[in-house]
């Protein structure tokens, strides 16, 4: 079960919706999300966190805030020894730091021990990470499209040579898919558009399938009402609901018939200290509730942030 | 002359040193997504009226979507197009779905053996065979797939990439070309050795003593064909440690580009407050 969970059925699962921290600085009103998205999104965090062991090696994404408050959350609690890769500066970096809005290479820049450029991550961190399996390389991606193998989609809706949405792009993820044997994807909206049967482009492999060759080996997704993992088959299916999350609902928001783990489990809540460091220490401003917003709310929450960072 | 001689001054206008980047020339942009950006250089090219480029981005951003939207480009050649935590690029996005944007779907992999290749001017470089396993080669034709001639395994050739002209912005340089680079590197040490022009605009142009002081040089002018004093080049994009990303102007941005007459009064202004930069250089 590993050290995301309790047994579904066990005693501390017993009627405990998610917490809602009571030293939160920012109201849920605030970050135009209901109580519960907030509380979700906070579980996510705590959730990856937890995903997380000492001495990984931890690469960011860029403007991907909830990843980059979990790494952060695991370096102040069960693992201090991590490296993170700053891509904003592309440096590397041990010790914590605050998020900011597009403002990190002003703290990853002046603290980091190593800089490099991109040629020296991709034809040289990078393969000897990945293929060479030391240091243990983490990095949560963000996914358009899942399809039940875990293969994902950062490329466009409908066909590619004229495409009805075309997305920034897939960036690492099909180098990443294919050399980690290890992969983790996140989910702040878990929902039938995401969870998908079939991929309209394939630009991060999934699973495989049992007895096949190939990476990866395991897909882990952590989404707002739960954790999905590669099974035996090679499908995914869900190893942990979150707190106060019924089997329904995830079924219902999945476009595909879900398979579901034999040790179905609950994933641990995160703890008043926990939303207390990132309330306080690691993402003051909130930025991590900007991931679980979409088209106008998103806008108005981000030119509210701005106008914020201009008074201070 | 084309300015590379090892001890030449190289200072030029912005316009003077734009001059060699012809309709239809491959240009590769330095910096990342909203991060040290030749923002300066890309307006002046949009106010010059270039048609028909092909822009190479590792990741392209505000400076690639501006083009676009200037209607100067043809083709983009990148792994992302976008404004991060700012959401889509307007004219990137609406260019591949209307169909009048051409797209080389690349990948962080593809595009950097692609320059390492042209660098050490190889025909190819080999790349393991998995991303087979996803749709990337069924879109990228011209990567093909071979057996290994040591071990048999499949392998595929990424062609090397060469490209008329590069642009980066420098946090310092020299009058002989040689940079200052900080923060965020990206491909800027190298898209200078497969280019046939390079042009720097840089925030200050200082004596190389002064360079050495700030923490070096990263990029030797021995690749550079011009340098631009260019203060704020980058903006609203970053440029450690002299400029913040400017995130309200890439929302102004992002905003303006979504409505038509909207942007034409964007690229207007913006390309008119480029006019003092091109008259103190």
């Amino acid at each position: 079960m590993g050290p995301l969970a309790r047994r579904r059925d066990g005693p501390a699962a017993a009627g405990r919706g998610l917490r809602v921290s009571a030293t939160a600085a920012r109201p849920a009103s605030d970050l135009r999300l209901s109580a519960r998205e907030r509380a979700q999104t906070d579980q996510m965090v705590a959730t990856m966190a937890h995903l997380i062991e000492d001495g990984d090696f931890l690469a960011e994404g860029i403007g991907t805030f909830l990843p980059t408050a979990a790494y952060m959350l695991a370096k102040h609690t069960h693992a201090p020894n991590c490296t993170s890769l700053c891509p904003n500066g592309n440096s590397l970096m041990s010790g914590t730091r605050t998020l900011t809005l597009g403002h990190d290479e002003f703290d990853t820049v002046p603290r980091a021990e190593v800089w490099l450029d991109y040629m020296q991550i991709n034809l040289m961190y990078m393969p000897a990470i990945f293929l060479g399996g030391r240091p243990r390389w983490t990095e949560f991606m963000r996914p358009a499209q899942i399809d039940p193998t875990g293969a994902t989609n950062n490329i466009c809706i409908g066909p590619h040579e004229r495409p009805k949405v075309r997305f920034p792009g897939a960036a690492g993820i099909p180098d990443a898919s294919v050399a980690a044997r290890r992969f983790y994807y996140y989910a702040p909206r878990h929902a039938r558009q995401l969870f998908v049967p079939k991929l309209d482009f394939c630009s991060g492999a999934g699973h495989p399938g049992a007895g096949a060759e190939g990476n990866p080996r395991t897909i882990v997704v952590v989404t707002n009402l739960a954790v999905l993992a590669s099974g035996p088959s090679g499908r995914l299916r869900v190893t942990h609901l979150h707190p106060g999350v019924e089997r329904a609902e995830v079924a219902d928001a999945t476009g595909f018939t879900l398979d579901w783990s034999p040790d179905l489990a609950t994933t641990t809540p995160p703890t008043d200290d926990e939303i207390r460091r990132l309330d306080r220490n690691i993402d003051p401003l909130g930025l991590r509730f900007l991931e679980a917003l979409t088209g106008a709310a998103r806008r108005e929450r981000l030119r509210a942030l701005v106008t914020e960072g201009a008074r201070a | 002359m084309d300015g590379r001689e090892l001890n030449a001054d190289k200072r030029a206008g912005l316009g003077e040193a734009l001059a060699g980047v012809r309709d239809g020339h491959r240009v590769a942009f330095g910096g990342m997504t909203l991060y040290r950006r030749p923002v300066a250089a890309a307006l002046a090219l949009a106010a010059a009226g270039r048609r028909g480029l092909e822009i190479v981005s590792l990741t392209g951003g505000l400076e690639t979507d501006l083009l676009i939207g200037a209607g100067c480009v043809r083709r983009v050649r990148s792994c992302y197009v976008g404004l991060e935590v700012v959401g889509f690029a307007p004219h990137f996005t609406r260019g591949v779905q209307q169909g009048t944007l051409e797209l080389v779907e690349e990948t962080e992999y593809t595009l950097s053996y692609a320059v390492q290749a042209a660098t050490m001017r190889v025909p190819f470089l080999p790349m393991r065979g998995d991303l087979a396993r996803t749709d990337l080669l069924r879109v990228r034709p011209d990567l093909k797939t071979f057996a290994c001639p040591l071990t048999g395994a499949p392998l595929i050739a990424v062609p090397a990439l060469r490209v008329d002209v590069a642009i980066l912005h420098a946090t310092a340089a020299d009058r002989f070309g040689n940079c200052h680079l900080q923060g965020q590197l990206a491909l800027d040490p190298h898209l200078p050795t497969v280019a046939d022009v390079t042009i720097v605009t840089a925030e200050r142009i200082v004596e190389t003593a002064e360079l050495r002081a700030m923490g070096g040089v990263q990029l030797s002018g021995v690749f550079v064909s011009h340098v631009v004093e260019a203060p704020g080049g980058s903006l609203p994009t970053s440029c450690v440690p002299h400029r913040r990303l400017d995130v309200a102007a890439v929302l102004d941005y992002a905003e303006a580009a979504a409505e038509p007459a909207a942007w034409a009064r964007w690229l207007a202004a913006a390309t008119d407050r480029q006019r003092p930069v091109e008259a103190c250089a």
